[in-house]
């Protein structure tokens, strides 16, 4: 009697085991939790479903050209581009200890419809020149003003990214601040953006 | 049949001896406490003839924003950059006392968002960061050109058709 409910025990739990984690970040990773310093937790996973499929805006194919080009792999000299790995390894180490930001550069209306975990919405068009209040969100991310010259020395690094490989947001964005003086060294770019990052499955936040 | 009633017999026992002795059950619960009416011998209670509504209330009592405002000017780490920032291009003429008030405001909300700990996420939900992109967009889009317009344009037509 108690064999068989053993028995009964283990065939009800194998199944929920054995497709638990078949879907992984990489081979080692089946997850990332990160704490940040507010103390909210993130987790990053993959949609575990091996049938799911794209149904919205981001499984679309073509878009008008312009303004929705394909965007160079480098969005300017000496800033890194990178991949979902990087974006992940990004958040637990600069993000987690407050070093760092993932900025999402899009417009509001497109971060509010989901955007990556534990990333802040900076508009590209806030990062204009002529916008009055840009030498102040500089500083808000580290940078100072001494005599009229900036120094960036204890500026955030800073990983933007945006739609994806049509979207030029985050390009504009990383331009305006290397044309504001922010060092290439302390940028970052996400091609891939939300497209590649919804194809992939990663978790996706709802912004609050 | 019977074995399982009489289990649950006991065990409703043991619900109800728990409730019974648990400690402070003799006692008034805080909800009476407050509701209950002070009796003659109640010298410490205050009735409504009693107290004078038109008393003075003490200064120090009173929320006191204007120090919170004294003490940011004041501070070694202000950064005085705001309070005497280069000409800004503002949508509307403002007086120089209201760029005053308005660079004493900025100084109060950074200290502010530091003192809240609300300052050590940039771009979090009332962080200053956020407060000034959210001006940037209300406050700044007649300085964009006419092509960041377009293409702002075109991405909010996008985002309807696409959400």
């Amino acid at each position: 009697m108690r064999l068989s409910g053993l028995i009964f025990a283990i065939l009800m739990v194998a199944p929920t085991l054995a497709s638990a984690q078949d879907v992984r970040i990489t081979a080692d990773m089946a997850s990332s939790k990160i704490v940040l310093g507010n103390g909210e937790e993130l987790v990053i996973e993959r949609i575990q479903d091996s049938a799911h499929r794209l149904d919205n805006e981001f499984s679309k194919t073509s878009r008008a050209c312009p303004p929705f080009c394909i965007v160079p792999i480098s969005a300017s000299p000496g800033v890194e581009t990178v991949g979902e790995l990087e974006v992940v390894s990004f958040l637990q180490s600069s993000v987690a200890e407050g070093s760092g930001l993932l900025v999402d550069s899009r417009m509001p209306e497109w971060f509010g419809k989901g955007s990556i975990p534990g990333a802040v919405n900076v508009p590209f068009a806030t990062l204009e020149p002529d916008n009055p209040y840009r030498d102040e969100i500089l500083r808000a991310l580290g940078a100072s003003n001494v005599a009229g010259t900036w120094d960036f020395s204890q500026a955030k690094d800073l990983m933007l990214f945006c739609n994806g490989p049509w979207c030029d947001q985050s390009p504009r964005a990383i331009r305006n601040l290397r044309q504001a003086g922010y060092p290439a060294e302390k940028l970052k770019f996400y091609r891939g953006g939300m497209q590649v990052w919804l194809l992939l499955g990663l978790t996706v936040s709802q912004p609050s | 049949m019977v074995r399982g009633l009489a289990v649950v017999s006991v065990f409703l026992l043991c619900v109800i001896a728990l409730i019974v002795m648990q400690p402070g059950l003799s006692q008034k619960s805080p909800l009476e406490t407050a509701l209950s009416e002070p009796t003659r011998s109640d010298e410490a209670a205050v009735t409504r003839d009693q107290v004078n509504l038109l008393a003075e209330v003490s200064s120090e009592a009173a929320p006191n924003l204007e120090q919170l405002v004294i003490q940011a000017i004041n501070a070694e780490a202000l950064d005085t950059r705001i309070a005497a920032s280069e000409p800004v291009q503002a949508p509307a003429p403002v007086s120089a006392r209201q760029s005053a008030v308005e660079g004493m405001t900025w100084a109060v909300l950074r200290d502010l968002n530091g003192a809240t700990g609300r300052g050590s996420t940039p771009g979090a939900p009332g962080s200053l960061l956020q407060v000034l992109v959210t001006r940037s967009l209300t406050e700044a889009e007649g300085h964009l050109s006419a092509e960041q317009r377009a293409y702002i344009s075109a991405l909010a037509q996008e985002a309807d058709a696409a959400f």
